[in-house]
């Protein structure tokens, strides 16, 4: 799959979104491009979730366009058209009851099925997938409102899988699971995006995640935009600080060049003052 | 986006993730009381409650002023300024044996009421909980009704106590069956419904066939607060106000259970505990009520809605401490207003004929669906889920489930040409079918088999608009009534029995199908602001459906109260009589809208799911919605044009088909539309044989008949 960076899969330009007349997210624009993962990250509060929201249509914007590929006015696509070019794995994730996992993931299937066929040719290849790349094969049979909340976030992951789209947006993704499937997602989220060509749009909350996957960092205080591009460059102790309103170390590891983020909180200096000796004089 | 936009003031600040967030800090705490209320807060919440008690006083002096005596604001003012005479001898008669009375007994209605709505809805998490909900009100009005029935003429205070024990007495049969409200909200308020269906539909039953018996109990089963003297009142008022006292005073901890079971559970709270107290307080005050009043409707929902639209003005309303006696004060205006209304614009007589309790359905009503205009999109996605089922069902088990059910089908037409006042051999129906049977067996099939075919196809027709709605509603106590086409449809007909008398059940079909289309423009208009929110709907939906219902009861009071056994069949689901021509209109709409909706069976699942499920997976919501709704109006609106009120079909079908073969509605569909068919048939058969040659509605035999199968499927899928 080619990466054509002069056309971004999704973009959102200038929108301003609020609630009931309080705008929460002012003059924001956002691209997502084939092929890459651009993470959004900032404190709660900051608009990050309302902006994904947008872009997928959950939310109507006050002023602004969201554009695709192959349609200027994405605002304007068939719910259906829309559903098939991009998802998201929202926040809330409902358990539905009665249905099992295999059925909750078929869902996805529902933007690509005629009204009257039972089956589309490519559905039971994309669920069989998309069970397989979330860990959820295992789970098939079993009804939904068994689950943990993990196994489910990762049943709605695998029906966004599933929906089988050139724009994946995902609201918190890692945010129940265990540390395994938390590395695994983060991977399956890269994977996408290299050999599938996938546009990622991810809000995270780990900022180490985020510098880990990402192509792109987009940095949100209060609703704007305040820093936009590489991890390195926009992941910074000033910027970071600054943003959350607390001190952030950033280190950058010199052997495998990861980027770590250290918040330093008040008892932060105590614990790394813990030396044997210190232990001893205790 | 499922935040509240407001923050409690004083409560735990919350982050801007809804849902379990695992970032948040958080306060360990739980919201505590009102220590930390700011001054400004404070002045709204006081503000607030004074505007409120200011109400009820106006309203409630304005009422004394009020009355079939001709005693005006001037004589009281002359009592009051120390007029003596026989004059104001007269006039303090009046007002201690009647005005204060009812003035007091309205107050004390409100308040019991009021409270008790407000917990049960808590505890049910759901705003279409009531005291109704639980059958207090359907106990007492049956047992009343029995005793009635059964010729004991009881003094005032005897009716009283009789309710008092009825209510008791169905609320501890419906805590029974939900074990108390433990094994979850879901199953105590659906085995209350059905619990109170049935209730109703006995009681329904004896005012028909005992005409004569319980002339009066019609009106009597709307409710009055009219009072013949002080001492209920006097008697009554110490238990309401220890009683709501008692609640306030442990109403934090329907704050927390508000939290959640879990949250409430991690914070230190029994929950089932305080469920079952809080259920059980809640019974008790609307027994009293009952007690005081009969079953006065709708006010035990309507107050505690009203209370929580008007809460958001000062957020510390919401604390259940509060909440409660603003809910109180909502009861007491919404009943005195009401009465004032009724004696305003009804003097004289026909004040008294027409019963309170149906003028605050329809004042609340009005207030109700005006404040819940303003219910916001964003309002917390409520996920009082469907009822569980028994989790994904075989394949083999639908299968098998549906070959029972057309099998039943099959046997209720031939049950229902072979039984009934006579009874006929299946080579009769051979004979009558090939045009060679006698002048008497054709009469009789002539007659009964179009009623087969009405009973059949209006239960499937109703089926399926139950599914339908409980889908795109997402509550599982909606059904078909919730969108105005059973209370519309009810005022078009009954508007048009009673204006043109010996009016053919023709135009009475139209006019109630007419009726029907107006309330649902009525009710999806006043709900549609830039997008269709369940919340609104579902409130919107039960206000004017509870109005409209009330109108019935004014029209066919006001207008010829001896015409009421006409309406009251009507009402009640009736196949008798039918042609085969009336039930062509139901069966051309299951054959034009089954199709649409087994295309959007599917949609069903994700809508009945949440609001960001569907559109992510490219439904067009509000196009899908209103489709649908249109569909179930349409199906449910021919249904009772052609067979009068049937409603405990669209309520209980869909959960019996979703407890036989799981949730989804490519299976829902077509097992809730048989089941239906089966219910309403079987039904109808049963109503006409087992007292022939008398005959029972086919509604009200349909209630009797499911709620023990719906009963028992509850109790077999319970958790």
């Amino acid at each position: 799959m080619t990466t054509d960076d002069l056309a971004p899969a999704l973009q959102g330009t200038a929108l301003r979104l609020g609630y009931h007349g309080r705008t929460v997210v002012q003059e924001a624009s956002l691209r997502l491009h084939a092929g890459e993962v651009t993470a959004l990250v900032g404190p709660n509060g900051s608009g990050k979730s309302t902006l994904l929201r947008s872009l997928a249509r959950l939310h109507r914007p006050d002023a602004g366009q969201v554009a695709l590929t192959d349609c200027a006015d994405a605002l304007a696509l068939s719910a259906q058209d829309f559903a098939r070019r991009v998802t998201l794995l929202s926040q809330h994730r409902p358990t539905p009851s009665g249905v099992s996992v295999r059925d909750v993931v078929g869902y996805g299937r529902h933007p690509h099925r005629g009204r009257w066929r039972t089956q589309d040719p490519d559905g039971p290849r994309a669920v069989a997938w998309a069970m397989e790349v979330t860990g959820t094969t295992a789970m098939a049979d079993r009804g939904a409102d068994e689950l943990s909340g993990g196994e489910l976030q990762r049943v709605w992951l695998a029906t966004c899988l599933a929906q089988d789209t050139r724009v994946l947006l995902l609201d918190e993704p890692t945010n129940h699971l265990d540390l395994r499937y938390q590395v695994e997602i983060l991977d399956l989220v890269r994977d996408l995006a290299d050999d599938h060509g996938v546009a990622v749009g991810v809000v995270l909350h780990d900022l180490d995640q985020a510098a880990a996957v990402a192509d792109h960092v987009v940095l949100l205080r209060s609703g704007e935009v305040v820093g936009a591009g590489d991890p390195v460059d926009v992941l910074t102790s000033p910027a970071l600080s600054e943003t959350y309103g607390l001190r952030v170390d950033v280190v950058h590891d010199p052997v495998t060049g990861r980027l770590t983020t250290h918040p330093v909180g008040r008892h932060t200096t105590r614990t790394r003052a813990r030396t044997p000796e210190l232990a001893v004089a205790h | 986006m499922t935040t509240a936009s407001v923050t409690p003031a004083g409560g735990a600040a919350r982050g801007d993730a809804p849902g379990p967030t695992s970032d948040a800090p958080g306060s360990p705490a739980a919201p505590s009381g009102g220590a930390r209320l700011g001054a400004v807060p404070a002045l709204r919440v006081a503000a607030v409650l004074a505007a409120g008690v200011t109400l009820v006083v106006v309203l409630g002096l304005v009422d004394l002023t009020l009355g079939t005596s001709g005693i005006g604001a001037g004589d009281l003012l002359g009592l009051l300024t120390g007029g003596a005479g026989g004059e104001a001898e007269q006039t303090a008669a009046v007002l201690v044996a009647s005005r204060l009375p009812r003035v007091l007994s309205a107050l004390l209605v409100g308040v019991a009421l009021g409270v008790s709505g407000a917990m049960l809805q808590s505890v049910a998490r759901n705003p279409l909980a009531s005291p109704d909900t639980l059958a207090v009100n359907a106990g007492s009005y049956l047992l009343v009704t029995v005793a009635a029935v059964t010729g004991l003429t009881l003094p005032f205070a005897a009716t009283g106590a009789v309710a008092f024990v009825g209510g008791l007495g169905a609320a501890a049969l419906v805590l029974l069956l939900s074990r108390g409200g433990a094994s979850g909200p879901t199953r105590l308020v659906l085995a209350g419904s059905a619990v109170m269906l049935a209730l109703s539909a006995v009681t329904s039953l004896l005012l028909l066939l005992f005409e004569q018996e319980t002339i009066g109990l019609f009106a009597w089963g709307s409710g009055s607060i009219v009072q013949s003297g002080p001492e209920k009142v006097v008697q009554a008022a110490p238990a309401v106000l220890v009683v709501a006292a008692f609640a306030v005073a442990r109403a934090r901890r329907l704050d927390l259970l508000a939290l959640g079971d879990d949250t409430a559970t991690v914070l230190g709270l029994d929950v089932r505990r305080t469920r079952v107290e809080a259920v059980v307080v809640a019974v008790l005050l609307a027994a009293i009520a009952v007690t005081v009043a009969g079953p006065i409707g709708f006010v035990g929902l309507c107050a505690p809605a009203i209370a929580r639209l008007v809460a958001p003005l000062a957020p510390e309303l919401h604390r259940h401490r509060l909440l409660l006696p603003l809910a109180a004060l909502a009861g007491c205006v919404v009943v005195l207003a009401a009465d004032i209304l009724l004696r305003t614009f009804l003097p004289g007589t026909n004040g008294v004929a027409v019963p309170t309790g149906v003028v605050t359905s329809v004042f609340g009503a009005v207030v109700l669906v005006a404040l819940a205009r303003r219910v916001r999109d964003s309002s917390p996605v409520s996920a009082p889920s469907t009822s569980r089922g028994r989790g994904p069902a075989s394949r083999r088990r639908f299968l098998v489930v549906t070959s029972v059910l057309a099998a039943l089908v099959v046997a209720t037409v031939v049950g229902g040409l072979l039984l009934g006042d006579t009874l006929l051999l299946t080579g009769d129906v051979a004979n009558w079918l090939s045009g060679r049977s006698g002048p008497g067996v054709t009469a009789v099939l002539d007659q009964r088999a179009p009623r087969v075919l009405a009973s059949l196809v209006a239960g499937a027709a109703l089926g399926l608009a139950g599914t339908t709605v409980q889908a795109v509603c997402r509550n599982p106590l909606a059904e078909p009534g919730l969108l105005g086409v059973t209370g519309g449809a009810g005022v078009g007909a009954v508007l048009l029995l009673v204006l043109v008398p010996g009016v053919s059940i023709w135009a009475v079909t139209g006019a109630g199908a007419l009726g029907a289309l107006v309330a649902f423009a009525l009710v999806y208009g006043l709900a549609y602001r830039r997008g269709l929110s369940s919340d609104r709907l579902v409130l919107i939906g039960v206000g004017v459906s509870a109005g409209t219902t009330a109108l019935v009861t004014i029209i066919v009071v006001t207008s010829s109260p001896w015409d009421s056994t006409l309406a009251l069949t009507w009402m009640s689901g009736s196949t008798y009589g039918r042609s085969f021509a009336q039930s062509l209109p139901v069966l051309g709409m299951l054959l034009l809208v089954t199709p649409f909706v087994v295309r959007a069976r599917r949609d069903l699942d994700l809508l009945a799911l949440d609001e960001d499920v569907p559109r992510v997976l490219g439904v067009p919501l509000e196009r899908t919605r209103l489709g649908l709704l249109l569909a179930s109006v349409l199906l449910a609106g021919s249904a009772v044009s052609a067979i009068g009120v049937v409603g405990f079909v669209g309520l209980v079908a869909p959960h019996a088909a979703r407890a036989l073969v799981g949730a989804r509605h490519t299976r829902v569909v077509p097992v809730a539309l048989l089941l239906g068919a089966v219910l309403v048939g079987v039904s109808d058969v049963l109503g006409r044989t087992i007292i022939a040659p008398a005959q029972i509605p086919a509604g009200l035999v349909t209630a009797l008949v499911g709620t023990p199968y719906f009963v028992l499927l509850l109790w077999r899928t319970r958790a």
